[in-house]
């Protein structure tokens, strides 16, 4: 039976060339990330700052180069690169848990969580340095909690309809909160919440990338891993149950591993839409709705439309001085681009 | 298209005792009210019944989808509920009435689904498992929707397709719920004679069964479900007496042996 073992081995070696192709497209964006500013860099002066840095055996580049190397660009890219693979896969994570393919990762409330957080922190003057992460993150958790114990009041038997109307409340819940505290606040603090709410990626340090970098990887890896129980999960509880995936277990598990990832981004980032919504999508034209194949090209399509977003708003900077947030530029490139999809779709007669 | 498959039959006796189901508050509204059987590798049994009478219901008792209110179903001795979803995955397969899915899978994908329960967490389906699901398949008619997208089947294209899953799952005792509810005749009577093969090789089949003429042709044995209660096992002739049948449909029927020698039954004015 050879032909056979041909389409075994073909998805294999369609597997192989979207992770090579990926992976060579995600170098090329990281390099062209770094090397693209005020000050250009070239790509082997780039290549030899990271060689050094891992103390191999390199000529050290020029202590400036290697200063804003090291200590600008791949602070800000390293981010970028982190939150666009963590909000892809969580998004995919949610539309494949919740068999909506316009489901995104704060679903569940877990943007209106951390944004609650964050304006505590800053109407509370702690917005400093990993406080206001803290404070998103904790805010984020605690919205993440309240679905839990919705769920368990349940008495476990929640489904995904019941789970997406107490995400709906937890949110409205944690909106009018945040409204209150907005109008007990004063214009400078309102000023800097509006600000933080439209997600950046400046400034940040090596620091913001440790608090990102477990979640993240740790997401992406369990997800992998149990990528085809997301795919039977798609099927209905009672036939993922009688394949052998338990349905409460293994829904439980990935809404839990896509909202920490999410709290942890969001909380570092601010928040930052669409990445989440229409990468999931977009790969899944691409690649199939095969979990296993699309969780990874989410994760290389959100790494590399998030490095080229911040891109477009660092050469927006760079002549003209105004700095403007990533997340508008996710928006203003995604929006236009998901209604398009959607009208292509619609005519294509599928949803 | 006979089966060439290599089939599972490891011995499987299903055990149902004063199996009760009731919903509502206080457990107000009974499903299913003391049933009990036993079952084993072999038969093929269809339950037929009015509906609501509680037919799916049972079915999914004995595949561990419902917690019973009272009694109990075992499976080699051992309660369904107490076996871990994937080690009762390698003994029983479902398939339901219908099944939607809402991303655009190729059918071989969902059809290799079938396969899961025996794969290994990180590895790709085998190129055994590529050609299990091949064969299965072709036994199902679906051979030519291979590389279509599911969502893109009609209604008996898709039912096919989960009967080939179920049959590339490949496990002793397998439970289908109307499986050939959506089907023209030509499909309804392949499936049927397929899945009495299954029964005939040593599988234990159990059936929710619409029509009673296909019920008394494929079937073995029969039980009738009325009001949740088993009003009447056994082989099906004795089961489809023209009593049984105006007690448990509320008509008035005659049966008999058309011309062919099949069971057959017309409504009495």
């Amino acid at each position: 039976m050879s032909t056979k073992q041909g389409l075994s081995s073909k998805s294999n070696a369609r597997l192989l060339s979207m992770l090579v192709t990926g992976t060579a497209l995600l170098a090329g964006t990281i390099i062209l990330s770094v090397a693209l500013g005020s000050v250009s860099v070239k790509p082997a002066v780039i290549l030899r700052a990271i060689f050094s840095w891992a103390r191999l055996p390199v000529e050290a580049p020029d202590p400036a180069d290697y200063t804003v190397i090291m200590l600008i660009r791949l602070p800000r890219v390293m981010p970028a690169v982190l939150a666009g693979v963590g909000l892809a896969v969580s998004g995919t994570i949610m539309q494949g848990v919740f068999r909506i393919p316009l489901a995104e990762p704060g679903i569940l409330g877990v943007s209106a969580g951390s944004s609650f957080g964050a304006l505590l922190a800053i109407a509370g003057g702690l917005s400093k340095f990993l406080t206001l992460p803290a404070f998103a993150f904790v805010g984020a958790l605690l919205a993440v909690s309240m679905i839990i114990g919705v769920s368990v009041g349940s008495g476990g038997k929640s489904r995904t309809v019941t789970l997406i109307m107490s995400g709906m409340a937890i949110s409205a819940l944690f909106g009018a909160l945040t409204s209150l505290t907005l109008s007990l606040a004063n214009e400078y603090q309102v000023s800097s919440y509006i600000f933080w709410t439209m997600g950046g990626l400046a400034n940040r340090r090596w620091a913001h990338v440790g608090a990102m970098v477990i979640p993240v990887l740790v997401t992406l890896v369990v997800i992998i891993y149990k990528s085809r129980d997301l795919d039977i999960l798609l099927l209905g509880d009672e036939e993922a149950r009688a394949l052998g995936v338990s349905p409460l277990v293994t829904r439980m598990l990935m809404i839990l591993l896509a909202s920490v990832c999410t709290a942890a981004i969001v909380a570092v980032t601010g928040p930052i839409g669409f990445v989440g919504l229409i990468i999931p999508h977009i790969m899944r034209m691409l690649v199939g709705p095969s979990h296993r194949r699309l969780v990874m090209a989410s994760a290389f399509g959100g790494a590399i439309f998030l490095m080229r977003c911040d891109l477009l708003t660092r050469l927006f900077a760079w002549p003209t001085g105004a700095e403007i947030s990533v997340g508008v530029v996710t928006a203003l490139v995604g929006a236009p681009y998901f209604l398009f999809l959607i009208i292509r779709s619609a005519r294509k007669g599928t949803s | 298209m006979e089966a060439d498959l290599a089939l599972n039959t490891a011995p499987v006796r299903i055990l149902c005792e004063q199996l009760s189901y009731s919903v509502g508050s206080q457990n107000k509204l009974t499903i299913l009210d003391k049933v009990s059987f036993s079952a084993q590798n072999g038969d093929f049994i269809g339950i037929v019944g009015p509906n609501g009478a509680g037919k799916t219901t049972l079915l999914r008792q004995i595949g561990g989808l419902l917690q019973p209110t009272a009694g109990t179903v075992a499976c080699n001795g051992r309660l369904v509920q107490q076996y871990w979803a994937r080690d009762y995955a390698r003994i029983c397969s479902y398939m339901h009435q219908d099944t939607v899915m809402p991303f655009d899978f190729p059918v071989r994908d969902v059809v290799l689904m079938g396969r899961h329960p025996y794969a290994t967490a990180l590895a790709a389906y085998s190129a055994a498992d590529y050609d299990y699901a091949e064969r299965c398949m072709a036994l199902a008619g679906c051979l030519a929707d291979a590389d279509k997208r599911v969502t893109a089947l009609s209604g008996g294209e898709r039912q096919r397709v989960m009967f080939a899953r179920v049959l590339a799952q490949d496990t002793p005792l397998v439970l289908l719920d109307e499986p050939t509810a959506s089907l023209d005749i030509r499909y309804a009577h392949e499936v049927f004679r397929q899945i009495r093969g299954l029964a005939q090789a040593g599988k234990l089949v159990i059936a929710v069964m619409h029509d009673l003429r296909a019920a008394a042709r494929y079937c073995n044995r029969l039980f009738l479900l009325y009001k949740g209660e088993l009003v009447a096992q056994g082989d099906p002739e004795e089961v489809l007496h023209e009593g049984h049948i105006s007690y448990a449909f509320d008509i008035a029927a005659k049966t008999y042996r058309n011309e062919l020698g099949h069971w057959d039954f017309d409504l009495v004015e």
